[in-house]
């Protein structure tokens, strides 16, 4: 791994105890988790670990490891960077290389592709009016979730979904009716944030091409003028045989034309649903520039190590930049999904990011 | 805290001011500015524009000419102010820049749409298996309504085959007819394994039609051929095969059963007859006890225990029989034994391993105190006198009875080392001394006249001082008159001797002697033999050489008589 950056140690769990691989064996780890772009379905996390092989230790046809019988379909796994955890998932697919230089590919993905998978059954009108927290939890016991592991809070009350969907769809439900947002943390919790949450996010990294303080430089970004995430126009899709929401942005709609998107949120209060559909149809009504892509390097990252490694998603970071003309432009931007591609002599980061918007209601 | 100054973002409460809360057609198509670079309209007529490779010079040159650098891409240049100033336009590069970010977004949309694409591919794949799924489903479905119609078709069928009969899952037949209800599995409701309910009363019968339990409706009479389960039977009696009769009253009575396991209950009492556990132990109603090899183990404990007739034995060592005989064999008594009247008869009572006593009542003690005497294996000691009553007596053997010191029978003068017998007293045996004074008379019995005789004995040097020789000692006296005495006088063979060793007290004097042997004058017998005193066992002891001087005086009247014959008188 590289010398200057934080160590990183990967963990497998076995029979609920975690043990250290050798760090010596670790070749590369690429970790994904979020996603590209704001307004899409967020994706499950992934890991992609590379280990030295030579040894056959990891190899499951090794009778003789030490690993033998643990690298199956569902073992845990906890990467740490300087002891922080940045990523918890579980193992999906193990790939030998018996090359000349025998390696071990080894693929996971966090509890968002559990919940993917995971057909829900319909929910009986006793769950009708429940809170989204109420709701979330009722969705995560279907995923058989530990009750451990979980974070959620929402009050808004909710209809009872007549369709079977997945749990995931479901948790995004629960995301849509509370304004906010579902997500597995690098620790492996289910989170469900209400949308006042966004007001309270910390800004974890500061990124300049200027040098300055407590700054961190970046090597590549990707800006977009923001029209192509201007909404003006929503529909709250409360179910089927309940009456719809829907809400314009005039002004927006004047300048950059009519843009609507749905809203999957079964809201059971109709005053809510009517709020939820004024806030979404004029939260992305503007189009403000953006960085949706931003590349930097770990190596030497010194004393911002620490919120480097405790970033999480929907955290802040702000750009600053000097345009090609002269000007400075700063960019605060909400951290929508990252990337990491560790090697034994680097340590590649993209942060994708979305515009922070101010607005607000009651729902 | 992130190290980072933190953004502060004020919320801005969306209202409903410029909304429409309804839906609302679209507007036009966007209203799209794009800023262009301005143009700058450089011909007018009196500019000159040159294509050339180097900075054209010279008068015609003017203010706003033009120069395209032929030899460098054409590169344009404006005249301003006497010299060529570079007049490329900046928004080809910031056009380049944003065609190259373009062309890259698209490169990633179309990837992005490309991954879309697959995805909606795969999703509409697994739509498609689903939906076919689905079909082979609701087939699947169709199948097995039909099938449960059909099942539920024979069911009905199978579950009333005949009218009057009702079958259950496990095919058992139910047949409800003259004879009453009848639950059977066999080819008949007549005959195999079936139960019987009619007005008669419940009747069960096995396989072979055998009537396996009955239940009278009159009288309630029921048989079992099997086992009767259950855990209270309230009244009248239940009789087990004539051998186990258990009446309401609580009586049992059992011939020959045998109860195994454990009999636990904190009060039995057994009236009459006889209480029998195993082969070996046995009580009866009379509350006689019998064991034969039995064992009891734990503490016997009794406050009073009568044991009568036959042997009370505790292991192989002790034993008491009826009799009151006592057995011990290396037995052990710990502790006080206290008795009123003891007898013991035969063998030996000892007492640790110095003091016994036999039944003929030999008391033998290797050591130890009796009283205030010491006692060893032959001797008693005191310090203080040994006191013999009037009434007892001293019996010993030949050289048993010494007494060392002063022993003083009768109360006599307790003075010197010597025996005082005071009053009369009588000796059987022999009284050996060796210094002696006899005060008083001493009577003998007899003197050595043969085997049996009591006598004294006078050793070699000793004296006895008196022999009775009065009339008044003696009756039946006759004179002797016979003849022959010369002849065995003369055949007496004198002889001289010293006293053999063993017969001699140390210290005295054995000097050489006279006398005859007693065994040769008894050989002459004829009379003779009269002088010799015999031993108890008939053999010669002594010879009463006083009177020999009879047989002399008999053979000396004989020699005077031939003398006188001789001399003719």
């Amino acid at each position: 791994m590289p010398a200057n950056a934080p160590t990183v140690t990967i963990a497998f769990g076995i029979n609920g105890s975690f043990t250290n691989v050798g760090p010596d064996l670790i070749l590369q780890v690429d970790i994904r988790r979020g996603r590209m772009y704001q307004n899409v379905f967020i994706d499950a996390g992934t890991a992609m670990v590379v280990l030295n092989n030579q040894s056959g230790a990891f190899d499951p046809s090794n009778t003789s490891s030490t690993w033998y019988n643990t690298l199956i379909a569902g073992m845990q796994v906890r990467i740490t960077a300087n002891s922080t955890v940045i990523y918890a998932g579980y193992l999906e697919d193990n790939m030998v290389n018996q090359g000349i230089y025998p390696t071990v590919s080894l693929t996971f993905v966090d509890g968002l592709a559990t919940f993917g998978k995971t057909i829900a059954p319909s929910l009986s009108a006793s769950a009708n009016s429940e809170s989204a927290a109420t709701r979330a939890g009722r969705v995560l016991d279907i995923a058989q979730w530990p009750a451990g592991s979980r974070s959620l809070t929402g009050t808004t009350t909710m209809l009872a979904t007549a369709q079977g969907m997945s749990c995931l769809d479901m948790l995004e439900q629960c995301a849509n009716v509370i304004g906010g947002r579902f997500y597995v943390s690098r620790t492996g919790v289910a989170t469900l944030v209400p949308l006042a949450n966004k007001f309270s996010r910390p800004t974890q990294l500061l990124f300049s091409d200027q040098g300055d303080a407590n700054s961190v430089g970046y090597d590549g970004i990707i800006t977009n003028p923001g029209t192509d995430y201007v909404y003006n126009e929503a529909t709250v899709f409360r179910g089927p045989g309940v009456n719809q929401y829907s809400a314009t942005y005039n002004a927006s709609v004047t300048t950059y034309g009519l843009k609507s998107k749905k809203l999957d949120a079964p809201v059971s209060n109709t005053t809510s649903a009517a709020n939820l559909a004024l806030y979404a149809a004029r939260k992305d009504a503007d189009a403000v520039v953006l960085a949706e892509q931003i590349d930097f390097t770990a190596i030497g990252i010194g004393a911002l190590a620490t919120d480097f490694l405790e970033t999480e998603l929907n955290d802040l970071v702000q750009v600053k930049r000097l345009t090609y003309d002269g000007r400075n432009i700063t960019i605060n931007s909400v951290v929508e999904g990252m990337a990491h591609s560790i090697t034994t002599d680097n340590w590649r980061v993209s942060y994708f990011t979305s515009v922070v918007d101010p607005y607000t209601i009651t729902i | 805290m992130p190290l980072c100054p933190q953004i502060t973002i004020t919320p801005i409460t969306v209202t409903s001011t410029g909304m429409t809360e309804t839906s609302v057609t679209a507007a036009n198509a966007p209203a799209t500015t794009e800023q262009l670079a301005g143009v700058e309209d450089l011909v007018d007529g009196k500019a000159q524009i040159y294509y050339q490779t180097t900075a054209p010079v010279g008068a015609g040159v003017k203010e706003n000419d033009l120069w395209y650098d032929t030899d460098d891409g054409n590169k344009p240049y404006v005249f301003r102010s006497g010299v060529w100033v570079s007049a490329q336009d900046g928004s080809i590069a910031t056009a380049q820049s944003a065609a190259n970010t373009a062309l890259a977004n698209a490169a990633t949309a179309n990837a992005t749409g490309v991954a879309a694409q697959n995805t909606a591919n795969t999703a509409l794949a697994n739509a498609a298996v689903a939906d076919a799924k689905g079909v082979a489903a609701q087939a699947t479905a169709n199948t097995a309504l039909a099938n449960a119609a059909t099942a539920y078709t024979a069911a009905i069928g199978s579950l009333q085959p005949s009218a009057n009969t009702i079958v259950n899952a496990s095919n058992q037949m139910t047949a409800i007819n003259g004879t009453g209800i009848t639950v059977y599995s066999g080819a008949s409701a007549t005959t195999g394994a079936r139960v019987v309910l009619n007005s008669a009363g419940l009747a069960g019968f096995n396989s072979g039609g055998s009537a396996t339990f009955s239940i009278s409706a009159s009288t309630g009479a029921a048989v079992f051929s099997g086992s009767v389960t259950g855990s209270t039977i309230t009244g009248g009696t239940l009789n087990i095969g004539g051998n186990a009769i258990i009446d309401a009253s609580g009586y049992l009575t059992a011939t020959g059963a045998t109860i195994t396991g454990t009999i636990t209950t904190s009060n039995i009492t057994v009236t009459g007859g006889t209480l029998t556990i195993g082969s070996t132990f046995a009580v009866t109603a009379g509350g006689v006890l019998t064991a034969t090899g039995a064992t009891i183990t734990g503490t016997l404990t009794s406050n009073n225990v009568t044991i009568t007739g036959g042997t009370l034995t505790i292991g192989a060592k002790f034993s008491v029989t009826s009799l009151g005989v006592l057995t011990a064999v290396d037995g052990v008594f710990t502790g006080t034994i206290t008795s009123t009247n003891a007898t013991i008869t035969g063998g030996s009572l000892t007492v640790g391993s110095t003091f016994s006593v036999t039944s003929a009542g030999v008391l033998t003690a290797t050591s130890g105190t009796v009283g205030g005497f010491t006692l060893s294996a032959s001797s008693i000691y005191s310090s203080t006198n040994l006191v013999i009553e009037t009434s007892g007596q001293i019996s010993g053997g030949n050289s048993s009875t010494i007494f060392y010191g002063f022993a003083n029978i009768g109360g006599g003068a307790a003075t010197g080392e010597r025996l005082i017998v005071a009053g009369d007293s009588s000796f059987n045996g022999k009284i050996s001394t060796i210094t002696s004074s006899f005060v008083g008379q001493m009577n003998y019995s007899g003197i050595a006249t043969g085997s049996g005789s009591t006598m004294v004995v006078v050793t070699t040097g000793s004296r006895v001082a008196y022999t009775t020789s009065s009339e008044r000692f003696k009756e039946q006296i006759e004179y002797i008159n016979t003849t022959g005495w010369l002849d065995k006088v003369l055949q007496m063979q004198p002889i001289t001797y010293k006293t053999s060793e063993d017969f001699t007290v140390e210290g005295e004097p054995n000097e050489e002697q006279i006398g005859f042997l007693a065994e040769d004058i008894y050989d002459i017998g004829g009379g003779l033999d009269k002088a010799v005193v015999l031993d108890p066992l008939g053999d010669p002891f002594s010879l009463s050489y006083d009177r020999l001087t009879v047989f002399l005086t008999l053979a000396i009247k004989e020699l005077k008589a031939e003398i006188d014959q001789l001399k003719g008188a």
